[in-house]
């Protein structure tokens, strides 16, 4: 393992500029992450808040419930 | 009631011994790969501490299983879990660099200038002194991430942008596409290197191979920041 050479040509100045540009580019990302790719925790976006389920704007065109309730014989 | 087969005492001592020396030797890889991402501050993925976390419990129960069978599927979950651990590392690496190379090489699709402000990116240019050019713009544009990522982009376009560079970026990125495939197949092919770190030296490869070539070209020292370029000049 010892004779593995990694070429630096980053200063430590370097490597802190580069942590930070890597920091700010993932702070704006993290805002609109969805779910993590395996064990993590699906953030609830923002705007949606707490409050009751039937509270909540989930983004369901009408469109959709109303092809459904038709579909299935469900009268409003 | 049928007892179960079991090993003798010094073949499982060095069974424990074995799998010891595989944690260890993947100590010493991890102090190799964090130095890759320190050096473009890149975010070491969690899921490789974790896989790496459940190698231990494995070599735990080694020491309270004795039969044959619960001792090997301890012994193939811990080199699974360090080998997962090893693989993820380098992969999220590769892929990390490949998407930031790309954006430089698809530049004209993905990243526009505003050009109506040329006359400030060469008053800011023309200022710059040290060799980490993007650095310095950085501070002479006072942190201004728009106006930064503008004079980046100006500068890659009329000083730094070739066929040749656009020719090695290819190259680049062919290299490590064809080695997160490598990677990514080794874990269906039968064939397993018979040297543990083969994958990482070709990892380390490729990087040197980066860094050697992009230096040259002034290139390197864009690629932590095409994130935050992207965000402010992404078409």
């Amino acid at each position: 393992m010892d004779n593995i050479e990694i070429i630096n040509v980053f200063t430590e100045k370097d490597k802190k500029f580069n942590r930070l540009m890597v920091e700010r580019a993932l702070m704006d990302e993290q805002k609109v992450q969805g779910a993590e790719r395996r064990g993590g925790k699906m953030p609830m976006p923002e705007q949606m808040g707490t409050g009751l389920y039937q509270e909540r704007n989930y983004d369901f065109t009408s469109e959709i419930i109303n092809d459904f309730r038709r579909k299935w014989g469900i009268l409003q | 009631m049928i007892q179960a087969e079991c090993y003798s005492d010094d073949y499982q001592t060095m069974l424990k011994k074995n799998c010891a020396d595989n944690i260890e030797q993947f100590g010493y890889q991890f102090e190799k790969i964090r130095v890759l991402y320190e050096n473009f501050g890149f975010i070491y993925p969690e899921e490789c501490n974790t896989n790496y976390r459940d190698s231990w419990f494995h070599y735990r129960k080694l020491y309270k299983k004795k039969d044959i069978e619960s001792i090997s599927n301890e012994k193939y979950g811990l080199e699974e879990h360090l080998l997962r651990a090893a693989k993820d590392a380098q992969i999220n690496f590769l892929q990390q660099v490949g998407q930031l190379l790309e954006v430089w090489y698809h530049n004209d699709t993905l990243l526009e200038c505003e050009l109506s402000n040329e006359n400030t990116y060469q008053g800011i240019l023309e200022r710059i002194t040290e060799k980490n050019w993007v650095a310095n713009v950085w501070e002479l544009s006072e942190q201004n991430e728009e106006l930064f990522s503008n004079v980046c982009v100006y500068y890659y376009r009329t000083k730094l942008n070739s066929d040749d560079l656009k020719q090695k970026l290819q190259e680049l990125l062919h290299g490590l596409k064809n080695l997160i495939l490598d990677l990514r197949l080794g874990g269906v092919n039968i064939y397993r290197p018979v040297d543990n770190i083969q994958y990482f030296r070709e990892c380390v490869s490729v990087y040197n191979d980066i860094c050697a070539s992009l230096e040259e070209k002034e290139v390197i020292y864009l690629v932590s920041a095409t994130g935050v370029i992207r965000k402010n000049c992404g078409k």
